[in-house]
């Protein structure tokens, strides 16, 4: 038991120390710092009100371009699995936007709404639509038909059919859809902030890039990977919870 | 048929929607349809597509290459030797999942704002859904598979070549797949940033020069840019996995 846990610890720290010791015999060019200033700076800088002011906005960013996404892709994408002439309507154009990235809408958006927080939402919120659109619209799909059947034999109205047939097994895929939209829209929110120079971690990194403070770079650096990890550790949490009755879930319960 | 025309609906509405509300519109920021498109034909069609367009696409492909190269010789070595996977698991972890557009300061200090900090970049953020998907391909291979090439005396190499990689393959392509829609979006936010040449620079100078409507029309190129990036991957992908797709009857 003991060497499982060592070994991952003891790598990661022999990898740090690596850095440490290039850095500070001037192997690596000045512009990477060794990690002992990047954690300085991170421990002097913890109670900071301005880099929890910006963790703030992305956050802000971050969760209302979440909710919208899941919301509008979890609608479409119920709709187009249940109802086909809607699907054939739609079909065609989510194919087409799909695989365009929204950083390409940024310029027209920045020169239409000026850098806002607008801006970063509602194109965040468009990434995390198309991950939660398709997952929907298969876990509508992959309804169990004779769980269907049975249901409709026993004779469940329709609202009931979608709370206790259509629901639970889209959980699932919902939960996935959930999860990658998070990470998908984290990922945007920072990106956008970054290039709009819209107030957030990305700007902050921004503005420690251009006036070389480079450890301070290195540690909002650091905290985006941090906070993306939490995030992703919350929400797997949350799926285990939400679907421990499920099958891939089940055999954590012993 | 009506079903092609019933999905042709929807944008068709959008383009006629887009060209009435455009005709007339007094803002500067939203210049007619019709302005666009001849900047489209001015700019695309295909005066800088030599300059621009290829040296856009060049990155792209390159980085994408190296991912491909190190994801898939580092997901094949963290696959079979355990020890290794999981020495290196907290690194992996952590590289993974920082976001990409943070390292675009950081390459640009590194390396510069030409090719090379681009071509970084691209290729950092690819290689880790090439890596885990390898990681994991690798490790799915079914037991069987194995002991049939070792009874057949396979070499290791040859194990390697015509077992290991044929059967991992089909994941491996899907998480290409999904490295390609990162590069493609590290492309464009990398000539955002700062650059010297691109699709994504020129759309950058006509914002700073005022020049609206071909600001829309570089947009409009990256947009198809995306789509044809994509469908061009997706045949790509059912050609080689030919066999894989004939095998098991499905997509």
């Amino acid at each position: 038991m003991k060497p499982i846990i060592l070994l991952p610890v003891l790598t990661s720290a022999a990898l740090l120390a690596v850095w440490e010791a290039l850095s500070a015999s001037g192997t690596l060019p000045p512009e990477i710092p060794p990690i002992s200033e990047i954690g300085r700076w991170l421990v002097t800088n913890l109670d900071s009100a301005n880099l929890w002011t910006s963790i703030g906005q992305t956050l802000g960013h971050w969760a209302v371009a979440l909710l919208a996404g899941v919301a509008i892709g979890a609608v479409v994408g119920a709709a187009m699995a249940a109802i086909p002439i809607v699907n054939e309507l739609l079909l065609g154009t989510v194919e087409f936007f799909r695989p365009i990235p929204v950083v390409v809408y940024l310029p027209i958006m920045l020169l239409l709404l000026g850098a806002t927080s607008g801006v970063v939402v509602s194109l965040a919120a468009t990434a995390a639509l198309w991950p939660m659109l398709l997952q929907t619209f298969y876990g509508v799909r992959d309804v169990d038909p004779v769980a269907r059947d049975t249901a409709r034999v026993f004779g469940l109205t329709t609202p009931q059919r979608w709370i206790w047939v259509t629901a639970p097994s889209i959980l699932p895929y919902f939960s996935t859809g959930v999860r990658i939209a998070s990470t998908i829209t984290l990922l945007v929110a920072i990106a956008l902030e970054l290039i709009g120079a819209v107030p957030g971690l990305g700007n902050t990194l921004g503005t420690y890039a251009t006036n070389g403070v480079y450890e301070a770079m290195y540690g909002v650096v650091v905290l985006t990977g941090l906070l993306g990890v939490g995030l992703n550790a919350v929400f797997e949490r949350l799926e285990r919870r939400a679907l421990r009755w499920h099958a891939s879930h089940r055999h954590r319960m012993t | 048929m009506t079903r092609i025309g019933l999905r042709l609906v929807v944008p068709v509405l959008l383009l006629v929607l887009w060209w009435t509300t455009s005709a007339g519109s007094a803002s500067p920021f939203y210049p007619p349809l019709s302005e666009v498109l001849a900047s489209f034909q001015e700019t695309w069609l295909f005066a800088r597509v030599g300059s621009d367009v290829v040296p856009s696409l060049g990155r792209l492909l390159a980085g994408l290459l190296i991912a491909c190269v190190v994801g898939i010789a580092a997901g094949v070595a963290l696959g079979r030797v355990r020890v290794l996977s999981l020495a290196m698991n907290p690194a992996v972890q952590f590289c993974r999942s920082m976001p990409g557009a943070a390292l675009i300061p950081v390459s640009v200090v590194l390396l510069g704002i030409g090719d090379g900090a681009k071509i970084g970049v691209i290729a950092f953020v690819c290689t880790f859904p090439v890596l885990l998907n390898t990681i994991d391909a690798v490790r799915g291979i079914d037991p069987q598979l194995e002991d049939v090439a070792r009874s057949y005396r396979l070499t290791r190499a040859q194990r390697l070549t015509s077992v290991l990689l044929p059967a991992a393959a089909p994941q491996i392509l899907a998480g290409i797949r999904t490295a390609l829609a990162m590069a493609f979006i590290m492309m464009v936010v990398t000539e955002l940033y700062a650059a010297t040449n691109g699709v994504g620079f020129v759309t950058v100078s006509a914002r700073n020069s005022f020049d609206v409507p071909q600001m829309w029309a570089s947009t409009v190129l990256l947009g198809l840019l995306g789509v044809a990036v994509s469908a061009l991957f997706l045949a790509l992908q059912r050609r080689v996995l030919r066999w894989h797709i004939g095998m098991t009857g499905r997509n």
